[in-house]
């Protein structure tokens, strides 16, 4: 609704979009390029939103799009120029044994293990796990089917679990 | 299957349950699969400058997505006039017997070369295999026009055509390039746009020259092919102004 009255002409109807979905973009895209970059590609995929509007197919859904550019952009950067690893020596940081899910040493860790996986793969987790996409939107949004999303996030997952085995493992 | 294989499972399927939760309490390293979100450090300072780079944007008036491409499109058949109107259509001359099949390459080559830039930059992806169905179709029809003859001449004598083909083709290149950077890089419209861009050397040589099997498919489809994988090269490296799919 609000994107069809963007493309009518209505700025505030952008600006509705920008405050509602900013900080998610934003977050997802420190997930996918580390928090250095997320700031200029955040910009970067907004501003894709306003100078490619006439590309938006009406009855479209706005969501899976804008994560599309925003992946795009992420992709995009991830090709030109390496990484930013979060640790000097690329190591990934240990956390303490009783580290709570909020707890920034373990989002650090998480943080450094997703920046080992392949793109593709920590996409798919990042749009699963974080930002509460399904897999058909995750699907839509990639241009995939939702299988080859589903094998993507399954192999991303056990390669995220095998890089945080250091953090100790219960028997 | 471990408790661990299990978790893994159950978050690749959003099957999350109970007993899965009582694991990651006990393991850390599962514990850190289901991490919560961080807190957001998106600053409000920067999110302002953002909001105000964007309506900058917004007093520009968008250009509908298609313009660029029939710009190119047009271009590209106002070259392949000009080019086949200077250098003659010394082929379509040199056989009467084979203008059927001269004529429906040539007009298959046109709609490549006008076309392809528009399909490739659809706004559906599925369009772009519109271009590589044209593209697929014109090495048949461009030999099938050549009627089976077999070169009397030496292989290299043939080599301006080359030339001819790299030539009017360099312009449509960094056109489709230049409209290719209005969307996110992608190698398979890149290739499109390349083997349309290149369709427009492909198609002048298809009425200029009367070239036998081995000359065309040396010096015309093979520098055509080339031009086009080219393409993704050309666009890799330039700039990306938007990155809408």
């Amino acid at each position: 609704m609000l994107m069809e009255r963007f493309l009518g002409g209505d700025s505030t109807a952008f600006e509705a979009l920008f405050v509602r979905h900013a900080r998610r973009v934003h977050a997802y895209l420190r997930r996918m390029v580390g928090p250095a970059m997320a700031d200029d590609l955040t910009q970067s995929t907004f501003l894709s939103v306003v100078r490619s509007r006439s590309r938006f197919q009406q009855g479209a859904r706005f969501r899976p799009w804008l994560y599309a550019i925003a992946s795009n952009a992420a992709r995009d950067h991830v090709r030109r120029a390496r990484f930013e690893q979060p640790t000097e020596d690329g190591d990934t940081p240990d956390a303490p044994a009783d580290a709570t899910p909020s707890d920034p040493l373990l989002q650090r860790a998480v943080q450094t293990a997703l920046a080992q996986l392949p793109v593709a793969q920590r996409q798919a987790i990042v749009l699963h796990r974080f930002q509460g996409f399904s897999f058909s939107e995750i699907a839509e949004t990639l241009g995939l089917t939702e299988s080859a999303v589903k094998v993507r996030a399954h192999r991303g997952y056990l390669r995220l679990r095998g890089l945080l085995a250091h953090l100790g493992e219960a028997p | 299957m471990t408790a661990h294989q299990r978790l893994v499972e159950h978050l690749a399927e959003g099957l999350l349950d109970k007993e899965d939760h009582a694991h990651a309490a006990r393991c850390p390293a599962c514990r850190a699969l289901l991490a919560a979100e961080g807190p957001d450090v998106f600053g409000a300072e920067a999110e302002a400058a953002l909001l105000d780079a964007a309506r900058r944007e917004l007093k520009r008036r968008a250009m509908p997505w298609w313009l660029p491409a029939v710009l190119v499109g047009l271009g590209n058949g106002l070259l392949a006039a000009a080019a086949v109107f200077i250098l003659q259509a010394g082929n379509w001359q040199a056989s009467a017997a084979r203008h059927g099949l001269l004529l429906t390459a040539g007009i298959w080559l046109a709609v490549l070369a006008t076309l392809g830039a528009l399909f490739a930059l659809a706004p559906r992806r599925q369009w772009v295999w519109a271009v590589y169905g044209l593209a697929a179709g014109a090495p048949p029809l461009v030999l099938l026009s050549v009627g089976g003859r077999l070169s009397a001449e030496p292989l290299l004598a043939g080599a301006h055509c080359l030339t001819t083909c790299v030539s009017l083709s360099a312009l449509p290149l960094l056109a489709g390039a230049w409209v290719l950077t209005r969307v996110a890089y992608s190698p398979m419209r890149a290739l499109a746009v390349g083997l349309g861009s290149a369709g427009v050397g492909l198609l002048v040589l298809q009425l200029h020259c009367d070239g036998a099997m081995a000359h065309v498919l040396t010096f015309h489809l093979l520098p055509w092919a080339a031009l086009g994988v080219l393409a993704i090269a050309l666009r890799r490296v330039l700039p990306t102004r938007s990155y809408a799919p």
